[in-house]
């Protein structure tokens, strides 16, 4: 078990490397001096030259490329052009605002989509199977950020139920941190609940059609084991690979949703940075966020040798 | 053999040992069999009038989308002269939504146009020259597709700059990735089939064997992950432009519809509705086209 | 927890049936009606014994055997007739939760394919302690207990160890060995297997056979034996039903069977055995195909495909199962009323006219000519 965790983090190493590759060389694809693109087309020579030296682009792309490699594995993800904050720190202070987000949206999606589908699956083809998958084609049709639009609209604006805007960290009470949560969560995890409905449906039909199934009811097993305990396991693994691409696919979600409820997470942080050409920023942005999706990655597959024992020889 | 007894069904017996008439290709039978379906059919005609809705918009349209009438702003829906009201400048809601398809249908296009130009050419070689080329072209797609496509492409216009075309073309680059692996894997299948060493014995060279060989063997699962993206750059392209990144003003997408919507929140909450009501009316038409065309595909691969 | 006292078959007194079915029917829901697909089936084995039931795909020997233990798919399928009677009650009128204790505690099942019939995410060990701890007040150390034992009973070596191992790392017919262990173990009464050897090597299946032979002996266990091959039938059990288009066609013990068939359809099976066909000559095949369950023939259902079939007697009343002197049943009209003999039935190599009467054929001749051959 243990040698399968090292050979899958072995095997994201190289796609690290390439995704530092990318975000690095971003700078060198900018039309024209990027560091006057990056100064503002207004800026005197002299912060030209600063903004030249801060990002780097005095040096040899080669010889900067490690400069900064070393600096990301000493922790030092650079400093904002902008703010002249570093770029940790402002990371750092976003991160618990998408990371809330994100929590209580995966949870309930996971809930909801996993309860939806078991039901659907279960009694599939009849009215309650046929209502419900109509139910998660049109979750997955709308977009989530609409459903922001609409959630503020009604709840906070018209009635009053939510704040419309902002966020109060955990520390300041959770009633807070779960008011300012509740609709903007509700909007980004719409489409993953769709999902996570639409597979748990299809694998347990698929299961259900086992024929292990068959041998677990004669064997006399009441029919709440045979499904409770005998699909479980086996229905998990494509739920759990959906998951792990939908945990991915919300922070780029977020983006639009923090917007919309005003809220200071990554995904604002990545949309100013970039509003403002603030290339630091985006650089150490891009590497964090890909470092999530590779640990979410790990996870996902660590999990896959849970479900399934044959995956733990591999 | 003769039988003493006239035998009732040996007849149909003997009509099902025979060969099916050869009168339908493949292509033919893939068609009829996604016609089949009501629900691909009523898809098909929901995207069918949005494109005569998008072409014939000069047409179409009641106002100019870009009329001003400052008294007359956040009318509300179904008031005399404007079915779906006014928004923030006066300009009928109607006639922007019909012009804005123009853009919100075209921009998917450009972007599958380029994940394709990208991704399937690079899929088929890779499946099918295999080794190091393959690895490498692998890893490259897995650290794409690790970043989300969203933050890619915001990435992509930060170096080029805001607008429709920028922006449909850092779609296009963050959803080649899905494209490559998904040609790459059924080329990988194909590959092992006996007509690809045969066509290679014949001396053809490796693009004509790809494109004329390959490719249409890898049609079907590649037609339905373009419905997909279809539905995913729609969606994308609304985003961009509802953040601003996407089309620039005067020109209006679906997507920018909705952030005016939300900038005038207090004012005009209803212009939130008709443009998210276009956008899911679409995604949903492509969804449901690409579930049928998966289950024409699905049934046809399961018949041989 | 033990192992029961081994009862010998010959020393339960009781005549009875152990598992008596009379006149079962089921209906199919296919296509927006319910249609037949076994008519008037009808079995009696006793305890202890082992009784086979024979047929190609489509005669509704599976169907037949899964209703015993009611795992037909509730909403397409339904018995419309008849009764399954087990050691005094009749299963069909039995409750859910009164049949689950049927299932695998007096009555256990074994499936074609093992591979697929285990649940790959638990241990073997573990699904055959479930059954166990299902049925009996057990601890589970005790359930596991059971579970090694019953693995060693089948012959599988290192049992204590194996059965820690996950399906995946048996072969195949190591699998239906376990699987064989978990369905004994709760020393059931009944054994049913539906083509338990079909999806294993010839090797493995001889061995998996003597198994369940070995079994019965030990356990006093009676086994319904479902199959397609008569080759397997030979060696392994006492009596045999041979099923035809959803209908018992032949009944008899199986030496009866294999030596004077009364039935053109069973004598086509052995006719078309491999090991019937002498070397260098061709393997015949009976020609034509089961019907469908919607398009039955009129008369006897075997008579399209039959070679003694006669115009006026076999397609027009469908015939019903006759007991000959012997105690053999047969639905051959021609058999039951003497017309035609075991012999002339094993006689006449397959795809050829009997030559047994030719005036009646004469007539028919012309009419046929032009239409097949």
């Amino acid at each position: 078990m243990l040698i399968f965790i090292l050979k899958r983090i072995l095997a994201a190493i190289p796609v690290l490397f390439i995704v530092t590759l990318i975000a690095f060389s971003l700078i060198y694809m900018i039309p024209g001096d990027a560091a006057i693109v990056a100064a503002g087309e207004n800026a005197s020579q002299e912060r030209i030259e600063q903004v030249r030296e801060q990002m780097g682009l005095n040096r040899p792309a080669i010889v900067q490329y490690f400069v900064w490699i070393g600096d990301l594995l000493t922790g030092n993800l650079g400093v904002s052009l902008i703010s002249g904050h570093t770029n940790a720190e402002m990371i750092a202070n976003a991160l618990p605002v998408t990371v809330s987000l994100a929590l209580i949206a995966l949870t309930w999606s996971l809930i909801a989509g996993v309860l939806i589908g078991t039901f659907a699956g279960l009694n599939r083809d009849s009215w309650i199977d046929r209502t419900l998958t109509a139910l998660t084609t049109f979750g997955l049709a709308v977009p989530t950020f609409w459903i922001g639009l609409i959630l503020v609209v009604t709840f906070a604006l018209q009635f009053r139920m939510f704040p419309a805007t902002g966020f109060t960290p955990i520390t300041e009470g959770v009633g807070p941190w779960l008011s300012h949560l509740v609709l903007p969560a509700l909007a980004l995890g719409t489409t993953t609940a769709a999902e996570i409905a639409r597979q748990t449906r299809a694998g347990m039909i698929d299961v259900l059609e086992q024929d292990y199934i068959r041998t677990a009811t004669a064997k006399g097993l009441p029919r709440w084991i045979v499904v409770g305990k005998h699909t479980t396991k086996n229905a998990a693994i494509p739920v759990v690979t959906v998951f792990g691409l939908q945990a991915a696919a919300l922070i780029g979600g977020s983006v639009i949703i923090e917007q919309v409820f005003a809220m200071p997470g990554l995904g604002s942080l990545a949309l100013r940075s970039i509003i403002e050409r603030d290339f630091p920023v985006i650089q150490a942005f891009v590497v964090v966020v890909t470092l999530f999706v590779l640990v979410i990655n790990l996870l996902v597959d660590i999990s896959y040798a849970y479900f399934n024992p044959k995956v733990r020889q591999s | 053999m003769t039988s003493v007894v006239t035998p009732p069904n040996k007849t149909s017996v003997m009509a099902a040992l025979e060969p099916e008439p050869k009168r339908t290709t493949p292509t033919r039978a893939f068609f009829s069999r996604v016609l089949r379906s009501k629900v691909n059919i009523a898809c098909l005609v929901v995207l069918g009038i949005l494109i005569v809705v998008a072409v014939g918009a000069p047409w179409i349209a009641p106002y100019d989308p870009n009329a001003q009438d400052l008294m007359n702003a956040f009318a509300a829906p179904f008031s005399d002269g404007h079915v779906l009201g006014t928004d923030q400048l006066g300009r009928d809601i109607l006639s922007r939504l019909i012009w804005a398809s123009q853009v919100s249908l075209i921009a998917p296009v450009i972007a599958v146009s380029v994940a394709s130009v990208i991704g399937i050419p690079l899929g088929l070689l890779a499946g099918y020259l295999g080794g190091r080329f393959d690895w490498i072209a692998g890893r490259i797609a897995d650290a794409f597709i690790a970043l989300p496509s969203l933050i890619l492409a915001l990435a992509i216009i930060a170096i080029f700059g805001p607008g429709l075309v920028n922006a449909m073309l850092a779609v296009g680059i963050a959803m080649s990735p899905a494209l490559f692996r998904v040609v790459r894997g059924s080329t990988l299948s194909v590959r092992e089939e006996t007509y690809i060493d045969a066509s290679r014995i014949v001396g053809g060279s490796t693009w004509r064997i790809l494109f004329a060989h390959v490719l249409p063997n890898v049609r079907s699962p590649l037609l339905v992950m373009l419905s997909i993206m279809l539905s995913l750059c729609l969606l994308a392209e609304a985003g961009l432009s509802f953040l601003g990144l996407g089309v620039q003003p005067p020109t209006a997408s679906w997507g920018s519809m909705l952030r005016a919507a939300f900038d005038n929140r207090f004012q005009g909450p209803m212009m939130i509705i008709p443009p998210g009501i276009a956008i899911t009316m679409t995604i949903l038409a492509l969804n449901m086209l690409g579930d049928g065309i998966r289950d024409a595909v699905g049934a046809q691969r399961g018949r041989s | 927890m033990t192992i029961t006292d081994p009862v010998i078959a010959s020393e339960r007194g009781s005549t009875d049936g152990l598992l008596s079915i009379r006149d079962l029917n089921i209906e199919f829901f296919a296509r927006g009606a319910w249609t037949r697909v076994v008519s008037d089936a009808s079995l009696t084995l006793k305890p202890g014994g082992s009784l086979a039931l024979v047929g190609e795909s489509g005669s509704g020997k599976t169907v037949t055997s899964l209703s015993i233990l009611q795992l037909l798919p509730k909403n397409i399928s339904r018995v419309s007739k008849g009764a399954i009677d087990f050691d005094g009650r009749n299963l069909l009128t039995l409750s859910e939760s009164q049949m689950r204790n049927v299932r695998g505690g007096e009555i256990g099942m074994i499936f074609q394919e093992p591979m697929t019939s285990l649940n790959p995410v638990f241990t073997v060990g573990d699904q055959i302690a479930e059954t166990v701890r299902q049925h009996r007040k057990v601890s589970r150390k005790e359930a596991w207990a059971r579970a090694v034992e019953v693995l060693e009973l089948v012959g599988i070596p290192a049992a204590a160890r194996r059965a820690k191992d996950y399906p995946h790392s048996f072969s195949g017919g190591m699998r239906q060995r376990a699987m064989i262990a978990m369905a004994i173990s709760c020393e059931p009464k009944l054994l049913l297997a539906d083509e338990p050897t079909t999806a294993l090597d010839v090797t493995v299946q001889a061995s998996v056979l003597q198994l369940l032979r070995q079994l019965q002996d030990e356990l006093g266990m009676a086994v319904l034996l479902v199959t397609h091959d008569l080759g397997v039938v030979a060696d392994f059990c006492d009596d045999v039903t041979v099923m035809y288009a959803g209908e018992p066609v032949e009944v008899a013990p199986v030496d009866d069977l294999f030596g004077r068939p009364s039935h053109p359809y069973s004598a086509g099976l052995l006719r078309s055995l491999p090991q019937r066909t002498p070397p260098g000559e061709e393997l015949t095949a009976i020609p034509g195909m089961v019907p469908q369950p919607d398009q039955l023939p009129p008369g006897c259902r075997f008579a399209p495909r039959c070679d003694f079939a006669l115009a006026g007697v076999c397609d027009v009343e469908h015939p019903e199962l006759v007991k000959l002197e012997n105690g053999q049943l047969t639905r051959c009209i021609r058999i039951a009323r003497g017309e035609l003999s075991s012999g002339e039935l094993v006689a006449a190599p397959l795809g050829t006219p009997a030559a047994h009467d030719l005036s009646t054929i004469a007539t028919d001749v012309a009419e046929q000519n032009g239409s097949d051959r």
